[in-house]
């Protein structure tokens, strides 16, 4: 047995360079599997995780896994609107907890969510540095987005400007971030949040600017338009992140109109919920999901598409183990004159099926662990790379 | 007068049309030196074969110290072929995974038997041979006379009681088989040792007490 080993070993090492390839076409083999399977369930866990914490989500009703995925992870969609309003209807204090999100501006290519203070806090969200916004312009940022950007406080950006031509709104708006959050390993890392005033900001809804009437006695050229009881200046008169502080920011129309993308709503507990959702299914017009069975569906169907993908992976493996068995088929036959020599000189019976025996598992045995070792390395050491992905 | 190493007994073997095999009786005795001689395809290669139990006839009896090869398990047959008989191959078939060292030593290892002092037994009698400078080189490289001396010396180490050699100076230089002719002989006087060596060469044949010429599958001793 000994003997046997110590060939095995010094014919693998001296095909060495040829026993490395074969290896790692192996330990691909092992590892792409291993890697999407690891992922697969990290990607479960993260929606899982993510929708367990969100008892309630209330939006317009249509797509219900977008406007899951669009509230809860950030995925951009064309939201529908709905009002401010519904967020006093919704809140009613020791019972319910209604946040509502803005959602559709972006800065940095990144999602800049406008929420109330108390998303923060229901999500155990906490600033590593800086702190919360306070103030239209005031951006907090998370720490993937960051790190990336390398912005820290003081660190100064600009909303994107809209996709198309609007007139009323102001297009890109100058931004300040005041903090930036801890890391908590979900899409709160990868987006910038603001308070809700910054999102009506950005789409001309809030503005803040000195009395019309003065602005247009000062320089009469601005103005575009003026009739009985209005007057329509041109937008370069109002400089924006000078004028946007709290005192100057108004409205032109209704608080309660203003629009919000959706409620996230924590009820006191699970006899509130269902009465909150008996009473919505009767009384809203609007949608309320259960996020965290929404996901269930989502993922009810992900799973039926890895089936299919588990299956390919074993046709795929199957192939691959056929493929190295014939590999190891013409390795013999080259030592073949060898192998004849060891029978010849006296080896014990079964010599030669011991010793292929023991390379094949060898270099099997190798080439999996490989494999499953680079890919558990890849899950631990790249915990986002199914975001990157 | 002591006990034959190897004996044929009654041997008969048919091997496609025109091939048979008749020996009646051939006896190889302890530390006995024979050349065996005889045209190509004679079944020179064959009878070795059979002297070493790699093979049985058709019909008679090998016996090898006593017991026919053929009584003997696979195993045992194989244990015994490895404890107690130096092959040397008319191809040398050396292995080329591993250097020369570990080739000539490798019947040593099979038998699981100590490394330590064979290696420094082994050390003169690579400087006799005149391959000690290659000892940690592996066969690329190396000649077809060095190869064989390496292959002799294999066949050696484990101090066998019957060496068989297959045309063992086959295509050397006169020195060359000179000195495996040599190693043949030192190790049959070292341990006495019984040698079968197939030669067509003069020189080597001259160095034998006994030889064997096959004609027509047969054996004609001739003193």
């Amino acid at each position: 047995m000994k003997a046997t080993l110590w060939l095995a070993w010094q014919h693998l090492r001296f095909h060495r360079w040829r026993n490395l390839l074969l290896v790692s076409c192996l330990a691909l083999v092992a590892f792409l599997p291993w890697l999407g399977r690891g992922l697969l369930a990290r990607y479960q866990r993260d929606l899982n995780d993510r929708a367990s914490r969100i008892p309630l989500l209330v939006g317009e009703p249509g797509d219900e896994f977008g406007l899951c995925l669009g509230a809860l992870f950030f995925k951009g969609r064309d939201w529908r609107p709905m009002d401010f309003g519904e967020v006093a209807a919704w809140n009613e204090p020791g019972r319910v907890l209604a946040v509502p999100l803005v959602l559709g501006h972006k800065a940095a290519s990144l999602e800049l969510v406008g929420t109330s203070l108390e998303y923060f806090s229901q999500l155990g969200l906490v600033c590593r540095e800086g702190r919360l916004p306070v103030r239209p312009g005031e951006v907090v940022v998370g720490a993937e987005a960051a790190r990336r950007n390398q912005w820290t406080v003081g660190s100064t950006l600009r909303s994107d400007p809209p996709a198309g031509f609007g007139l009323q709104g102001h297009g890109s708006q100058a931004l300040t971030v005041t903090g930036v959050l801890e890391l908590s390993h979900g899409p709160d890392d990868r987006v910038l949040f603001t308070g809700l005033a910054t999102g009506w900001w950005i789409d001309g809804l809030l503005h803040g600017h000195d009395e019309a009437t003065r602005l247009a006695n000062d320089d009469p050229a601005q103005v575009l338009a003026r009739t009985e009881g209005s007057l329509m200046l041109a937008p370069t008169v109002v400089p924006d992140q000078e004028q946007a502080t709290p005192s100057r920011l108004h409205l032109h129309a209704s608080e309660a109109e203003l629009p919000i993308s959706c409620l996230l709503v924590w009820p006191r507990d699970e006899k509130q919920r269902t009465l909150i959702e008996a009473d919505a299914r009767h009384a809203s017009r609007l949608a309320v999901l259960r996020p965290a069975e929404v996901i269930a569906d989502l993922l009810q169907e992900a799973l039926r598409f890895k089936g299919l993908i588990d299956r390919l992976v074993w046709v795929l493996g199957l192939g691959m183990v056929a493929l190295f068995v014939h590999i190891l088929y013409l390795q013999a036959r080259l030592r073949a004159a060898e192998l004849r020599t060891l029978e010849r000189l006296g080896a014990p019976p079964g010599f030669r099926a011991r010793l292929q025996g023991f390379e094949g598992v060898a270099l099997g045995g190798l080439a999996v662990v490989l494999g499953v070792v680079a890919a558990e390395m890849c899950l631990r050491w790249l915990p986002d790379l199914v975001h990157v992905l | 007068m002591s006990a034959p190493l190897c004996e044929v007994r009654g041997l008969e073997h048919r091997y496609g049309p025109g091939c048979q095999w008749a020996i009646d009786s051939l006896r190889v005795m302890p530390g006995q030196a024979i050349a065996l001689t005889g045209a190509s395809g004679s079944g020179k290669t064959t009878l070795l074969e059979w002297l070493a139990g790699l093979n049985h006839p058709q019909r008679g009896d090998v016996d090898f110290e006593g017991e026919p090869w053929r009584a003997l398990s696979p195993a045992v047959r194989q244990r015994r072929r490895l404890e107690t008989i130096g092959l040397v191959f008319q191809d040398n078939a050396l292995l080329q995974a591993l250097t020369v060292e570990e080739n000539i030593l490798l019947p040593l290892r099979l038998l699981d038997r100590a490394l330590a002092p064979a290696r420094r037994e082994l050390e003169p009698q690579m400087r006799r041979a005149g391959i000690a400078h290659l000892a940690g080189r592996r066969l690329a490289g190396l000649s077809q006379g060095e190869q064989q001396r390496a292959g002799v010396l294999r066949a050696l180490q484990h101090k066998p009681r019957l060496i068989l050699a297959d045309e063992p100076t086959a295509s050397l230089d006169a020195e060359s088989a000179a000195r495996i002719v040599d190693l043949l002989f030192d190790a049959r006087e070292r341990f006495g040792a019984a040698l079968v060596c197939v030669s067509h060469d003069p020189r080597v044949l001259e160095r034998f007490d006994t030889r064997w010429s096959m004609e027509d599958f047969r054996v004609e001793a001739q003193p």
